[in-house]
């Protein structure tokens, strides 16, 4: 099935899906309070602070190259070797190397999207390694064998009930569907992994260039258990990820949470620097950070498109999204969903397959109104329409079409004369129109708009 | 050509040339309506945070308070599943409470078992820097005894002095700056570990500890 008609097809399905509408519906208004609160709580004036960290990440993308460079130049200098990726290809390739180095069997993982970007579990079982996710959302879709359904909140369309059903089939857990439960459930089983895995993977939220540290944001203390446990870190990290120095965390560490769970302060930051120092007493013997490329230095060069690598990925935008609540997570069937993804899955991807993300949007705006970093996101979405329309080639009658619907609107006289013929055509064949179950098609009002305004000009 | 030279050759292509040399600046009392004010009192400020993260805060007057009150929150625990890092405060505490002395042998990554520090019930560390506005800890693996005395065992007990708390982030990441080349990992952490992934509702103790106390002496 083409991607365009496996996602038609799911957002039928799902957008009529009340009881998953419902679900989602809760978990975003929960969301919305939470965040409502927290911005006006902390932040004296939200747009300042959002577009401060815009010109921050602006000034970043300026220097993009040389900050990187610093970046490697000062954590290697800790005993870390950094490798770049050009692609997903490349990186999977290193990994496969650094894990046949160390002999690895077992693998622990905190959430992260750039090992969603990589396939990086399907890469593990192809090579006959264990992977094992320990954030819980991750856990939870790892065991549901699913992809995850937000960028931030992967289990996000799974109730209670469900997650119970899931553990006691998958990890033999006693039946319940308490919340509190079903975390200590997932806490006790993986405990014992943390300490025998081999390598700890996880991505990260920044790259900090002048300290050279990588810096991870969570909750649950998954990351922190999977950076120290192991005798191996291997963090994948993309590279538009950067920031200056470590005092620009102090805007950026409470601006991705407030807009990414609507907290003040994320439970956990870490700040990494590298593998045990000497005089250390215990952390992985090495370190390696996988710097991935996978179409962010293509999409930099083309000017227009530059500022969606401000991108902090807070989920905000999915959030907001009137087509995201509608459709759900999975539908876009990409690592990124929501606005952010229709805007960029085109563009790494390839139009051809997915230039339908571009039009699936309202294009109300709610994305760029709520994002942190001050993307236009709903313009880019528009940029990538034009670029669909520019590649494809649209029929003659498409074409001839337009020009006359064109023709039409720049002409009162002409407009009047075919929106009254319209008018009537549409009455003609209402009754032949389907009246679905879902969609109601309304009847034509006597009146036209035009009619009503004239007599009301003349009631004056 | 290598991927290094290739991606970095790349993003030196662009279009439009640099805009700022400079990145912007900013102070946190510019920034946040929160930023505790010349009159307030950041203990307090600093307590009602934690407080509100479902963390335990404990203000003492002198070290030999502190000792009766790390008695009464030890007692519960043996002895051998609690374990402490190395700072002079500490020591100074053992010389003072011999009864608690067995609760605080400090630790060593080389000398225990994984298996073994996986069973251990409290992790008592020092911290670099306490932040008010956000009821946060800063410590890294210098002041904190490494990277899992703080996070594996379930209770996570934090004692620091008075002066060791900053109104807001800023300052503390000046702190960290200032011994720039000795840690490998440093985390600020703020309240007990938690998760919302199950239906957004709020659990505490997903992976890490599912208890934060702070001890604090006033200066
Ligand atoms: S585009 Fe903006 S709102 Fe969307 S995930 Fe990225 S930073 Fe957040």
């Amino acid at each position: 099935m083409s991607e365009l008609s496996q996602f038609l097809k799911q957002s039928r399905l799902l957008s009529r899906d009340e009881n998953h509408r419902l679900k989602i519906l809760k978990a975003i208004s929960t969301y919305d309070e939470k965040v409502d609160e927290i911005k006006t709580g902390q932040f004296k004036d939200w747009q300042q602070a959002r577009l401060t960290a815009a010109e921050i990440k602006e000034y970043v993308l300026d220097h993009l190259p040389s900050l990187l460079e610093e970046f490697e130049e000062k954590i290697s200098s800790r005993g870390v070797e950094v490798l770049w990726a050009r692609d997903k290809e490349e990186a999977q390739k290193y990994f496969v190397e650094i894990a046949t180095r160390h002999q690895a069997k077992k693998v622990v993982k905190s959430k992260s999207m750039t090992t969603e970007e990589i396939e990086f579990n399907e890469l593990c079982h192809d090579n006959g390694i264990e992977v094992i996710e320990s954030d819980l959302g991750e856990l939870i879709v790892q065991l549901a064998d699913e992809k995850p359904y937000h960028i931030v909140t992967p289990a996000m369309h799974k109730s209670k009930a469900e997650i119970g059903k899931l553990f006691q089939e998958r990890l033999g857990a006693p039946e319940t569907d308490n919340a509190e439960q079903l975390t200590m459930i997932a806490r006790e089983h993986l405990r014992k992994t943390y300490i025998t895995s081999d390598i700890g993977v996880t991505g990260a939220n920044f790259i900090v260039a002048r300290e050279g540290a990588l810096v991870l944001t969570e909750n649950e203390g998954n990351g922190r258990l999977t950076m120290s446990c192991p005798p191996i870190h291997v963090a994948i990290v993309g590279i538009e990820k950067v920031l200056p120095c470590l005092s620009d965390l102090s805007l950026f560490l409470p601006l991705l949470a407030t807009s990414g769970t609507g907290q003040q302060l994320t439970g956990y930051n870490s700040i990494i620097r590298g593998p045990r120092q000497n005089g250390e007493s215990d952390g992985p013997e090495k370190m390696y950070v996988i710097l991935l490329d996978n179409g962010r230095s293509k999409l930099f060069k083309k000017d227009r498109f530059r500022s969606i690598l401000r991108c902090i990925r807070c989920g905000a935008c999915l959030n907001a999204c009137p087509v995201y609540r509608t459709v759900g997570g999975h539908t876009y069937h990409t690592p990124y969903q929501g606005p952010i993804g229709s805007v960029i899955t085109p563009q790494f991807r390839g139009m051809e397959n997915w230039s339908h993300l571009a039009f699936a949007s309202s294009l109300c705006a709610a994305c760029s109104s709520v994002c942190p970093v001050n993307i236009n996101i709903h313009e880019l979405l528009l940029e990538n329409r034009w670029e669909a329309h520019q590649k494809s080639r649209t029929g003659i009658a498409w074409n001839i079409g337009l020009k006359f619907w064109a023709w039409t609107m720049s002409g009162r006289l002409r407009l009047n004369i075919l929106s009254r013929m319209g008018r009537y055509t549409y009455r003609l064949l209402l009754p032949f129109l389907s009246h679905s179950k879902r969609k109601r098609i309304p009847d034509i009002p006597s009146k036209s708009f035009k009619d009503m305004w004239k007599k009301y000009e003349q009631q004056k | 050509m290598n991927s290094k030279n290739e991606i970095l050759s790349r993003l030196r292509q662009r279009g439009s040339p640099a805009r700022e040399d400079n990145a912007p600046q900013w102070e946190d009392k510019d920034l946040f309506a929160d930023f505790p004010g010349p009159s307030d009192n950041l203990i307090d400020i600093f307590s009602h945070q934690l407080n509100k993260l479902s963390g335990d805060f404990h203000l003492v007057n002198n070290k030999e308070e502190m000792v009766k009150t790390l008695k009464s929150l030890l007692e519960d625990s043996e002895p051998e599943q609690c374990k402490a890092h190395k700072s002079p405060l500490i020591d100074e505490l053992k010389m003072l409470g011999p009864e608690i002395r067995d609760y605080l042998t400090f630790i060593d990554g080389d000398e225990i078992s994984s298996e073994e520090f996986e069973r251990l019930e409290v992790g008592i560390t020092g911290a670099d820097c306490l932040i008010a506005r956000t009821g946060s800890i800063l410590l890294h693996t210098v002041s904190a005894g490494g990277r899992r005395l703080s996070v594996l065992p379930p209770t996570h007990i934090v004692i620091a002095e008075e002066k060791q708390i900053v109104p807001s982030l800023d300052e503390a990441f000046n702190t960290l700056d200032h011994d720039q080349d000795i840690w490998s990992y440093a985390t600020i952490i703020t309240g007990p570990s938690r998760t919302s992934d199950i239906e957004k509702q709020l659990v505490l103790g997903a992976h890490g500890p599912k208890k934060l106390i702070v001890l604090i002496i006033k200066s």
